[in-house]
């Protein structure tokens, strides 16, 4: 049985020292207190004794290298045995009782204890928030029982449990975002109930070898990470570099004038609105458009200082507190982030639907024969797309952080989905490409998962522009919030009869309302006039959608 | 086979040393080139073992001028024993240029002893007692640093005429020694010799000793303190020649169109330092040198050549390590593509004389010269503090300058006990853009000199406490 023999506790605050002289060799017999090694901390060399004796099987540093305090130094073969001659000579030698002390805890219930995970969530995700515990501790699961619901982007998905076992604690408490690999509860008498599921935790041995094997990939590591770093440094920064501040007259720390820099912006364009006309952080963060991003961060960065004002009600007893979390939390940040961002403008029209509501009617058979029905929504995407291609800045982002306007080639439209538990946007991917039956299917299925909170978070990523459809519900008009990194949202209102005068007679038609909420930094109000025209101009005469089919 | 690195660092001193360690950091390949010893002019023979004689003497004098009123009573005279002093100076060296070498190599930065040359501006030779190597690098960093001025008539041979080098060496105290240069080099090693029981002559071709480096109320505190000790200072002296005598030398000193004889053991030439732009062979690679012989840099402190940075004293004013520390991160930084450039405010000064001078920032001329018309300044002498007070040390004072409309600091001088560690506050100060409000409203812990700080800010705004202030006019 092998044993590892670490670098002991040399000293009050020394965490490392300098080998500098192996005193054994691998084959080498070695006993209890025998020195291994010589090392070399804060000017002071000490020996370094083996706690337990034993045959040197492999040294793991070389002489020069700097080793922590904890770092298995050598292992030794025949250790355990041999080491009952020597027991407890040395206080702290826990390595006389092999296993890991992390995993050596005894379980209560005899089996082994076993930390579960929260796993790899999607690609890109790294954390998750956690909205509620689906078990509690003393309850026993089993193996890929969902443990709990951890909301990621904008989907809640149930963490399973790889293994059996009795629940001992949970780790987090609901509302708390989880790091993907951060331990959430802890199982006991996990192992023997859970042969399907191998290796949800390595083997204690296994883990030990990681500082090890670690350093000896350190080298490695260390130049393949240099040459990476060479290759970013081999193209340096294209963008202005600013000349040095502290010598003109504007007033800003240091930190300041760097972020400045970082975010190129000229520091001494700027007004402060510091004391003593200091230019202050914000002052920089808002001249760059309120993004806060780092040179390379996505638009959506975290990190914008929103301002979190407190509330005091008056009356405790008669006012309830629940936690903001779970969708609800993200559909704050979100609105709260496209209001902070974007500056909104919304334009409003009637549209004369006669022509579109018969197109529809005329279809339902048709719809019924394909196995789904007609909705209007499908027919406003295909004019909203159409519409588009006049105008493609609706379909476009502003990259804050690079300056840049960037174009959509492709229509991935959005439609705003009323949940139970709240707004979601489930998207039509690569809309202009399918047919209006192909669109409704997916839009009846979309939304059905929508209510069932079924959703994958990829299934809401990556809207181009996002169609609101309040009509159903009620309401004239509305000034719906952009679906930020897009630019614009279509609304769309119920149907309503509406008399006119035609011929000199009175006559009832059918109307619709429309909106047009956009980012003005990016849209004109008469472009998005001229926008909503062109779109209101395909809704009331259908038949030139079939005119502009591709 | 030419070893080949991401980032060679020429030289191994407070700039060198700190932008290899940095650039290691941001995960470069890294090697730095030395060829005398890590750490540079600084800690081996420079600022680390000046100090460390300072402080001895320091204590030597405290020892014989304030122990007896203290009650501290001293059976006997006090000696020193110069090998051991010496011996514990280098200690220290030692112990500070080990700690480089321990922190290059835990970084994994690769230590390269040896002469540095260019060969082009991708490649140099490193010429060791081992024989001669070439080194390939994608960038480099030049930290060369700089060298004491000889000037004719006084060659050194680091015995009996000395620079820095030669002085801190000394293993005997020596009886007489002529200083040439009142600059902070030659007051710092004539404050501590002063203090051994040598006698020192200065010899300053200025009118006044530390001229256009320090506040010259701040110089004028020093100037007593010196005199008062028995330090002859000869002033608008011009050294002109010397030579050996029987007991000595001789160093002919014209002043005011006279020639003078100061007898002398030994010689210390401290007439300032120039870069070493002259070495490393920089044409090789392209690098232009201007005609003092710093490098020429821009505020990424990158050379003409694109891949070729300099920083430190051989990349201009001020020749201070903590500047040279600054560029050393700054550079390794702007290698990894991060947008950085030298962006500091101010450049602290400190002169470990005694009592010390530090600086930061504007001194009264230089804002008015930067167009700041109005201007607070505030004065509080030591003397006024509980804690210098109780330390004996009550020479000197803080003065502070403020611009009137704002409020907004401008420049702090200090001349008296801990100055060099007090500035840091002002520094910080000055960065931050804080007015006088600020400092005066921060609570500063008593009894400590620090207070003196707060105390200053109080009397710009004309209302310390500890000073009788005439109302200021509204």
């Amino acid at each position: 049985m092998a044993t590892e023999v670490k670098l002991p506790e040399l000293g009050e605050g020394v965490t490392e020292g300098e080998l500098v002289k192996w005193l054994v060799k691998p084959g080498d017999s070695v006993k209890a207190d025998q020195p291994i090694a010589e090392v070399l901390t804060d000017k002071a060399t000490v020996e370094v004794p083996s706690p337990v004796a034993g045959t040197v099987k492999d040294l793991k540093f070389k002489a020069g290298d700097v080793v922590k305090v904890g770092s298995t130094m050598i292992t030794l073969e025949g250790g355990a045995s041999a080491a009952a001659s020597a027991p407890a000579s040395k206080p702290a030698a826990p390595t006389a009782s092999a296993p890991a002390p992390q995993a050596a805890k005894p379980a209560a219930g005899g089996g082994k204890v076993q930390d579960i995970k929260l796993p790899e969530l999607g690609e890109g995700v790294t954390e998750g928030e956690l909205v509620k515990w689906l078990v509690k501790p003393g309850d026993s699961v089993k193996a890929d029982q969902a443990i709990a619901e951890v909301l990621t982007d904008k989907a809640t998905v149930e963490v399973p449990t790889p293994v059996a076992g009795v629940v001992k604690d949970l780790k987090f408490k609901t509302g708390e975002v989880v790091k993907v690999g951060s331990t959430m509860i802890t199982l006991e008498g996990g192992a023997g109930a859970a042969p399907s599921a191998p290796a949800a935790q390595p083997p204690a041995g296994a883990q030990r070898e990681v500082p090890a094997s670690a350093h000896a990939n350190f080298a490695a590591a260390h130049s393949a990470q240099s040459s990476s770093a060479a290759t970013a440094a081999a193209h340096p920064a294209p963008g202005a570099i600013f000349p040095p501040v502290a010598d003109s007259k504007v007033l800003a720390t240091p930190a300041t004038r760097r972020l400045a820099r970082e975010m190129g912006v000229d520091i001494n364009s700027l007004g402060g609105t510091g004391l003593a006309g200091r230019v202050t952080r914000e002052d920089v963060l808002s001249a760059k458009g309120g993004a806060p991003a780092q040179a390379k961060a996505p638009a959506s960065a975290p990190g914008m200082s929103i301002p979190k004002p407190a509330y005091q009600g008056p009356a405790g007893a008669a006012e309830e507190r629940v936690p903001l979390i779970g969708i609800r939390k993200k559909i704050a940040e979100n609105m709260q982030r496209s209001k902070h961002v974007i500056p909104h403008f919304t334009i409003m029209d009637e549209a004369k639907v006669d022509a579109m509501v018969a197109m529809r009617e005329s279809l339902k058979e048709h719809a019924e024969k394909h196995g789904t029905k007609i909705t209007y929504l499908p027919i406003v995407m295909k004019a909203l797309i159409a519409t588009i291609r006049e105008f493609p800045m609706f379909n476009a982002s502003i990259d804050d952080a690079a300056g840049e306007i960037v174009y959509k080639k492709y229509f991935n439209l959005g439609f705003a989905a009323d949940t139970p538990n709240g707004l979601v946007v489930p998207v039509i991917k690569n809309a202009d490409q399918k047919t209006i039956l192909e669109i409704s299917k997916e839009i009846l299925d979309l939304s059905k998962r929508a209510r069932d909170g079924k959703l994958k978070p990829d299934e809401m990523k990556g809207a181009t522009i996002t169609v609101t459809n309040i009509g159903s519900i009620g309401g004239t008009y509305a000034t719906p919030v952009i679906n930020h990194p897009e630019v614009a949202i279509l609304g769309m209102y119920k149907i309503d009869e509406k008399p006119v005068i035609k011929d000199g007679q009175l006559k009832a038609i059918k109307v619709m309302n429309y909106t047009m909420t956009a980012d003005h930094r990016l849209i004109d109000g008469a472009v998005a006039a001229r926008f909503l025209a062109a779109f209101i101009a395909r809704i009331e005469n259908p038949g030139k959608l079939l005119v502009e089919l591709v | 086979m030419a070893q080949t690195f991401d980032v060679v660092v020429i030289g191994a001193g407070p700039g060198g040393y700190v932008a290899a360690i940095r650039a290691a950091q941001l995960g470069f390949k890294t090697a730095v080139i030395e060829r005398e010893f890590l750490g540079g002019v600084c800690l081996n023979v420079g600022c680390i073992p000046s100090k460390a004689m300072i402080t001895a003497t320091h204590l030597l004098h405290k020892a014989q001028h304030n122990f007896k009123d203290m009650g501290l009573m001293i059976k006997g005279d006090i000696t020193v024993d110069m090998k051991q002093l010496v011996t514990w100076k280098q200690s220290v060296c030692d112990k500070m240029s080990g700690g480089v070498k321990q922190l290059l190599k835990g970084y994994g930065v690769t230590h390269i002893p040896g002469e540095a040359n260019f060969k082009n501006s991708k490649e140099i030779t490193v010429k060791s007692s081992a024989g001669e190597d070439t080194i390939q690098a994608k960038y480099f960093i030049v930290a060369t640093g700089s060298r004491p001025i000889e000037i004719p008539g006084f060659k050194f041979d680091e015995k009996d005429i000395c620079s820095s080098t030669g002085a801190l060496a000394f293993d005997t105290i020596p009886k007489r020694v002529a200083v040439i240069g009142g600059g902070y080099i030659g007051l710092e090693i004539s404050s501590y010799l002063r203090k051994l029981g040598t006698e020192v002559t200065v010899i300053e071709a200025q009118s006044a000793l530390l001229a256009g480096v320090v506040d010259p109320d701040c110089a004028q505190v020093v100037e007593r303190k010196l005199k008062k000790a028995g330090v002859n200072i000869m002033y608008g002296a011009k050294a002109k020649g010397q030579k050996k005598a029987k007991d000595g030398y001789e160093v002919t000193v014209e002043i005011n169109g006279k020639e003078e004889v100061v007898k002398c053991d030994k010689i210390l030439v401290t007439v300032g330092r120039r870069p070493n732009g002259d070495q490393a062979n920089l044409k090789a690679a392209g690098i232009a040198v201007d005609e003092r012989g710093f490098i020429k840099v821009d505020a990424q402190r990158r050379t003409n050549v694109q891949n070729i940075f300099a920083i430190g004293d051989v990349a201009g004013q001020p020749m201070l390590a903590h500047k040279a520390s600054h560029e050393g991160v700054l550079v390794a930084e702007v290698i990894s593509g991060q947008n950085r450039v030298y962006d500091a405010k101010t450049v602290p000064a400190v002169v470990f004389t005694d009592p010390e001078i530090a600086s930061a920032g504007m001194t009264e001329a230089e804002a008015k010269a930067k167009g700041f018309t109005d201007l607070l300044i505030g004065k509080v002498p030591f003397g006024a503090n509980g804690r210098a007070v109780s330390m004996m040390e009550t020479d000197g004072f803080i003065k502070m300058i403020a611009d009137k409309k704002t409020h907004v600091l401008l420049g702090v001088h200090i001349v008296g006990p801990e100055a060099s560690n007090l500035i840091s506050e002002a520094v910080l100060a000055i960065e931050m853009g804080a007015r006088m409000e600020d400092i005066a409203l921060s609570i500063h812990p008593h009894p400590t000199l620090g207070e003196a700080m707060m105390e200053t800010a109080e009397a710009t705004l004309g209302h310390a406490i500890h000073i009788i202030q005439k109302p200021l006019p509204k």
